[in-house]
């Protein structure tokens, strides 16, 4: 893409060694350690300013509490009061993938340091995705052995429909964790190829002079401004959405119907 | 696209990372610091349900107290008002009693003083009539030179006074 430019939109999302050596099977520790690493102390801190157990929270630890209640109470709306066990689970990937999302975000690009999306890569969405299938296939058919094939077959089903719908169930079942992968890891790369197009625009535009400037590189700084807050919408609703999903598939597990 | 292209040679360090970032935030947050923050929040919740209730009982308590207030204030004003009304009667009654008393005293004293009355004006209806014998048998000696007995004289008197 961008052949002949000076910036090569896919290029952000490489994953490039910074200890030891990429290869078949090997661990390195790469540029998407690294900013898991920095999402993973950025969660701490915030989450340590909830620590402070006030009577009456200041503004960090109300954001704090707000947030928890926030997962707290998706899950307690969703699954019931059984729900309980997988607000740990469902916080540890919502508030990962929010982090890592807004992370990828961070504009330290004008300092020459380049942000790294860890969320953008289908093998970290898929490796959750699978997480949460997981979840639901042990608990489903720990809590009600074979009878968790009931789920593929809903309420006031005709008998002779049966074996088909069963079949159309199970194979959408079986699309979800793909579906919940894909989603986030679409979402994180589009909008960052947006952005990082825009952003040629407008450097390409400058460099051709002011005409082209005016025309292109203003419109598209404009854009990009857009665009922008509108990715910082999609971090916390893509969050959300996995967030959600994986309550609402865990929800299947323990309920059933 | 470096996801695909980068898949065979990144995955082992990408899964191996995100499993230990993962498990670091579940068990370091998510079920350290995560209960302590709820249970903040909870903590929060029950103090402000157990301080409206209190108030609530306060205010209840308070309404109590003023209905007995009220009872026990009506209670003694129905006791003042009864007690005024027997004092009074009992002091009418009282009143007429020793008015009664009085009035029998002063007639008792009326009478006596009648009868004490009557007893003189009949002494001195007696002296009168002795006094009247003996002048008119005075002037009956001069007059006519006679002595007239004393009977004679007291019969002539009487029936002159029995005329008036």
């Amino acid at each position: 893409m961008a052949e002949g430019g000076a910036v090569d939109p896919m290029h952000q999302f490489e994953v490039q060694p910074i200890f030891g050596t990429l290869g078949e099977g090997s661990f390195a520790f790469t540029n998407s350690t690294l900013w898991m690493l920095i999402a993973l102390a950025a969660l701490w801190i915030f989450m340590l300013g909830g620590m402070r157990r006030e009577l009456v929270p200041g503004r960090w630890q109300l954001a704090v509490e707000g947030i928890t209640g926030f997962v707290d109470n998706m899950i307690s709306t969703t699954i019931g009061p059984e729900g309980k066990k997988y607000v740990p689970y469902i916080f540890t990937i919502f508030m990962f993938i929010l982090f890592a999302n807004l992370l990828g975000l961070v504009p330290i690009g004008i300092v020459g340091g380049h942000p790294f999306t860890v969320t953008s890569h289908f093998v970290i969405t898929g490796m959750m995705a699978i997480m949460s299938f997981s979840i639901v296939l042990i608990v489903g058919f720990w809590r009600h052995k074979l009878k968790f094939f009931t789920l593929f077959i809903p309420h006031g089903t005709p008998a002779p429909m049966i074996p088909l719908i069963f079949f159309i169930e199970l194979f959408s079942f079986l699309v979800r964790p793909f579906s919940l992968a894909l989603r986030l890891f679409i979402a994180m790369t589009a909008g960052h190829i947006l952005l990082k197009l825009f952003g040629s625009f407008v450097i390409d535009g400058i460099n051709a002079g002011w005409t082209y400037g005016l025309i292109v590189a203003v419109p598209s700084f404009a854009l990009m401004l857009f665009v922008s807050a509108l990715e910082i919408l999609v971090c916390a609703i893509q969050a959300y959405v996995f967030a959600l999903l994986s309550t609402l598939y865990i929800n299947d597990a323990v309920n059933l119907h | 696209m470096p996801q695909i292209d980068q898949v065979l040679v990144s995955y082992a360090s990408q899964i191996g990372a995100l499993l230990v970032v993962l498990a670091i935030i579940y068990f370091g947050i998510a079920r350290a610091i995560l209960p302590k923050v709820q249970g903040t929040v909870d903590a929060r919740a029950k103090r402000i349900t157990d301080d409206v209730a209190a108030a609530d009982a306060a205010h209840e308590k308070a309404d109590e107290i003023e209905e007995t207030y009220r009872t026990q204030i009506n209670e003694a004003r129905a006791n003042a008002n009864s007690v005024t009304v027997e004092a009074k009667s009992q002091a009418s009654a009282d009143t007429e009693k020793r008015l009664a008393a009085a009035d029998e005293k002063l007639d008792a004293k009326l009478a006596e003083a009648e009868a004490s009355l009557a007893k003189s004006r009949a002494a001195a209806l007696a002296e009168i009539e002795s006094v009247a014998v003996e002048a008119a048998r005075d002037i009956v000696a001069r007059i006519s030179g006679r002595d007239v007995t004393a009977a004679e004289a007291e019969a002539a008197v009487k029936a002159e006074m029995a005329h008036g």
